[in-house]
């Protein structure tokens, strides 16, 4: 059976708990792979040193001390070797969905918590904010695997917000950071470029690397309407009527425009952009996402 | 009610096509959609406007559709406004009638050709604007009917004799229309001479219902005219013609008139007559031509020919009948002093009281003498009261004894109201004052006064033009007068008895039988038709019906023309001499003329009454064209037209702009 088949987000859709899901996705990913799991992931194992009294008994490695009675914790490279902040964006624009296919929030946060998954298990420190008009839901990075859990229960719990200010919520993040990392911007980016950018510029000022997940509906990514329309704004609720060539052409030329600005300010600022397609497998994004953790860190 | 209405209604049906235009355009529609999207920030108003412009014109071409569509439907259903009358020029389903005035005036000649010929080129010209479906029917004057003409069938009017019956045009007319039930329009070609207009007066003051009717004058643009008349006289052995020459329109400078008798010529004169005024002059026969008959000859020419000739015939003319109604022992004076007069012309007399007066004395007569009416007549008083009865002429004289001048002025207040008619006395007697010598009532008298004659007693005040005067209260007081009842009968009244009576000596002396027998002509004459008056193309009185006598009618060539048998009325159609050989009796001549109407040139218009009016269109030669090819093409037509061709040209520019925007899309 070919693994890659089922990390289809048609196939996922219906798989309610994301915890499986996201299960499903990054072993599915992984074997698919045939290399080590942690390959290029994981930190390195350095050495052992004796424990000391009043440390955590987490870290103590107990297969050794069943073999020699002694008492050690393992040491990595660097087991806190990246920040990774997840900015999921939770607008209600984000609810779309054209076809049988998954919506963007359901596919955004889908990534986030695969993402989530893989970055604690190597030891990474990860982070959620998720938001629309503001910051919503704060998870400040962790490396444990009880933030993993506290990040897809948050993840879970998220439903299409409010209005979008992405820009908003990028800039009110980047003031809270004060460390070097990495911020994964997952969203429509279906909000004024400028404030984008700002945002995007503040993170970069902040010495943060940036990585954007632009989430897109194939619908959005090519409107080509046959028929005439009747449109409602999920965010603001405002309503137009036009026939599908009208549509087709205005939507197309906007957002053309739109995704120009917004991918010269990437290559100014240095920002890593990926548009990924709610019907693209999750691999492709989640693959990206990690190449590039390896080349920072 | 509705104004429009549709020559073909069935045509509306195809707006029915109207409801595919419609399915059509509603079923290509595509079908829209609602979207829950996630954003609309990039629909400017620029789509929002672009997408009203679409809706918008999408709405214009199906209107434009639909609007053609209907225009064509209506066209093709040929509306027309009913309150138009002569909205029936579009009808494809009309039928057109045509009437020619088949009148001897409308040989009139001018710019080289008669008034006929004209006629004849302009509905040649107006055929072309008829619909082409539609019928087209002449009137047949030979025929008495309407015949359908087709498009290239010649025609055949040709001018005659002889008054047209317009009653009858009009009857057949509505005889054709009501077998094909089809919308009629009659067109009336004439000079509109008075007797023709004074027919349509009575015609188109009826109340009922009319046909559009278009009445085209050929009337000259200057019209102008001679015409000659000829009256013979005879007094005795000797003969004269009372010859008169008209001038109408122009003054005649040199005319030459030549009298022909039997063939040979019996003078000539040179004649002048001013503008619209006449001449007359008396020219003696020879005494060996007198009694024959002859032509009277106008030798200028003249647009109309027909009437530069007259005929005459002094001879014995067909005999009148006479009907002398009063006491019979003072009127038999009268039929004695008539026979005395000319035996062979006053032969032909009944004498009858007024109670044993009856219908068919009356309706026999060609002339009525009333005197001495001791009682009443109610046949007298029913044929004065009545205008069935034409073509009489009364002599009247109004006893002024006690016991006729109640009945008689009864009867002639029932003609003529005379508020003021009394008897006036007159002791010593007064006498007759002629007006003249020279006149054709009084010539031959040699002198004004007749000193012999005197009355004593007569009515004063009778009603009409004075004739003769008596010789009192200084200017002289009408006795004898004469006037035309509304019926047209010619009555010559005398205030004094005529037959033996008190009142006067008149049947004494040697002045009563040429008055009485010139009285008699006098009053004859003035009728149209009477014995002394044949006219050519007219119907009159069988002059031997219900006398048991045949009668044959032979041309001046003698050639045989008609014979008069039972029928009751009878018709010379061609003036000229022609020889009535009665059976058992002295043959005649007689002079058939033509009818002076004819020569009068007395155009006018007829009177449309008022519910008529819109109906009924009088125009002139000129101007039918115009009015033809003005009411040919419907308003409405054209307007229906126009919409459809901008229709056509919206469509193509929508669909245009339509193509433009798809391209600019892709």
């Amino acid at each position: 059976m070919n693994t890659t088949s089922l990390l289809k987000p048609e196939h996922l859709a219906p798989i309610r708990n994301l915890n499986l899901r996201t299960k499903l996705i990054v072993e599915g990913m992984i074997a698919g792979m045939h290399k080590s799991p942690y390959h290029g992931f994981s930190a390195e194992f350095l050495e052992y040193r004796p424990y000391r009294t009043g440390e955590s008994t987490r870290r103590i490695d107990w297969r050794k001390f069943a073999k020699t009675d002694r008492t050690v914790v393992r040491l990595f490279e660097d087991e806190t070797n990246l920040y990774a902040h997840l900015l999921l964006d939770k607008s209600a624009s984000m609810g779309f969905v054209s076809g049988n296919g998954m919506s963007k929030l359901d596919y955004a946060r889908t990534l986030a918590a695969s993402l989530s998954w893989i970055l604690v298990r190597q030891r990474d420190a990860v982070g959620l904010a998720a938001f629309d008009n503001a910051i919503e839901t704060f998870l400040p990075p962790r490396s444990t695997n009880v933030q993993l859990k506290n990040i897809i229960s948050a993840l879970d719990r998220i439903t299409p917000g409010s209005q979008t200010s992405c820009g908003v919520a990028v800039d009110s993040l980047a003031r809270s950071l004060h460390r070097r990392g990495l911020c994964i911007l997952i969203s429509d980016l279906f909000d004024n470029a400028e404030d984008i950018i700002r945002g995007l510029r503040h993170l970069r000022f902040k010495r943060q690397d940036v990585l954007i997940l632009w989430v897109l509906d194939p619908l959005e990514l090519h409107f080509d309407g046959k028929n005439a329309y009747h449109f409602e704004d999920l965010e603001t609720g405002a309503k137009i009527s036009l026939d599908g060539k009208t549509a087709a052409r205005h939507f197309n030329e906007g957002f053309r425009a739109h995704r120009e600005r917004i991918e010269n300010a990437c290559r100014e600022l240095h920002v890593d952009l990926d548009i990924v397609s709610t019907a693209e497998p999750f691999q492709k994004a989640l693959l990206r996402v990690l190449e590039k953790r390896r080349r920072l860190f | 009610m509705s104004r429009f209405s549709f020559f073909n209604p069935g045509y509306l049906w195809a707006l029915l096509f109207l409801i595919p235009v419609l399915l059509i355009h509603l079923l290509r529609k595509p079908k829209t959609i609602r979207l829950d999207f996630s954003t609309l920030r990039f629909f400017s108003e620029t789509a929002l406007r672009k997408r009203n412009a679409r809706r918008l014109r999408k709405i214009l071409l199906l209107l434009a559709r639909l609007l053609a569509v209907a225009a064509l439907a209506l066209i093709f259903s040929r509306p027309f406004d009913q309150s138009n009358p002569f909205s029936i020029l579009r009808n494809p389903q009309a039928s057109f009638f045509i009437w020619v005035d088949p009148t001897i005036s409308m040989e009139y000649q001018e710019n080289g050709m008669s008034l006929r010929q004209r006629t004849d080129e302009i509905i040649d010209s107006l055929r072309a604007l008829f619909p082409a479906t539609a019928k087209l029917f002449m009137y047949d004057e030979t025929a008495a009917e309407f015949a359908y003409a087709a498009q290239s069938a010649p025609r055949n009017t040709v001018s005659r004799y002889g008054r047209a019956d317009l009653n009858e045009v009009f009857r057949e007319m509505q005889k054709v229309q009501g077998e094909s039930e089809s919308a009629a329009m009659l067109f009336l070609f004439s000079d509109f001479q008075e007797p023709i207009s004074r027919q349509l007066d009575t015609i188109f003051a009826r109340p009922d219902t009319l046909p559009a009717v278009i009445g085209v004058s050929l009337r000259p643009h200057a019209p102008w005219n001679y015409s000659v008349s000829a009256a013979p006289l005879q007094q005795g052995t000797t003969g004269a013609l009372d010859i008169r020459i008209d001038a109408a329109g122009k003054a005649l400078d040199s005319g030459d008139i030549a009298v022909t008798v039997n063939g040979i010529r019996a003078g000539h004169q040179n004649v002048s007559a001013k503008k619209n005024d006449s001449a007359s002059f008396y020219m003696d026969i020879p005494a060996d031509l007198t009694g024959t008959s002859g032509l009277v000859t106008l030798g200028n020419v003249d647009p109309l020919a027909f009437d530069n000739v007259d005929y005459f015939s002094p001879g014995s003319r067909g005999v009148p009948r006479v009907v002398i109604v009063g006491d019979l022992r003072e009127n038999f004076v009268i039929s004695a002093a008539l026979r005395a007069a000319d035996a062979n012309y006053w032969h032909a007399m009944t004498s009858r009281s007024g109670a044993e007066l009856t219908y068919d004395d009356i309706d026999s007569a060609d002339l009525i003498v009333v005197n001495a009416l001791t009682s009443p007549s109610k046949v007298l008083d029913a044929f004065v009261n009545g205008t069935s009865m034409t073509d009489k002429a009364i002599v009247f004289a109004l006893g002024t004894s006690e016991q006729s001048f109640g009945w008689s002025r009864q009867i002639l207040d029932k003609v003529q109201k005379i508020p003021e008619l009394h008897v006036v006395p007159v002791a010593d007697g007064a006498s007759p004052i002629l007006p003249d010598t020279l006149s054709a009532l009084w010539r031959g008298f040699p002198l004004l006064r007749i000193q012999e004659a005197s009355v004593y007693q007569y009515a004063e005040n009778i009603p009409g033009t004075p004739l003769l005067r008596l010789d009192r209260r200084g200017g002289g007081t009408p006795l004898i007068s004469h006037f035309m009842d509304r019926a047209e009968r010619s009555w010559v009244v005398i205030g004094t008895g005529l037959g033996i009576s008190s009142e006067n000596n008149l049947c004494e002396t040697g002045f009563y039988v040429p008055l009485l027998d010139r009285l008699c002509r006098y009053s004859m004459q003035q009728l149209r038709t009477t014995t002394s008056n044949w006219y050519a193309g007219h119907t009159r009185k069988n002059p031997y019906y219900g006398t048991g006598i045949a009668a044959s009618v032979l041309n001046d060539k003698g050639n045989l023309i008609a014979s008069w048998q039972h029928q009751p009325s009878v018709i010379i159609d061609e003036p000229g001499i022609y020889q009535i050989v009665p059976e058992g009796k002295a043959s005649y001549w007689i002079a058939v003329r033509s009818d002076p109407d004819e020569s009068r040139l007395d155009y006018r218009f007829p009177e449309i009454g008022s519910e008529l009016k819109k109906g009924v269109k009088l125009i002139d030669q000129e101007h039918i064209g115009e009015f033809l090819r003005e009411h040919s093409t419907a308003g409405i037509s054209i307007w229906l037209w126009v919409v459809l061709a901008a229709m056509l040209a919206a469509e193509v520019l929508l669909w245009e702009r339509q193509e433009k925007g798809r391209r600019d899309d892709r």
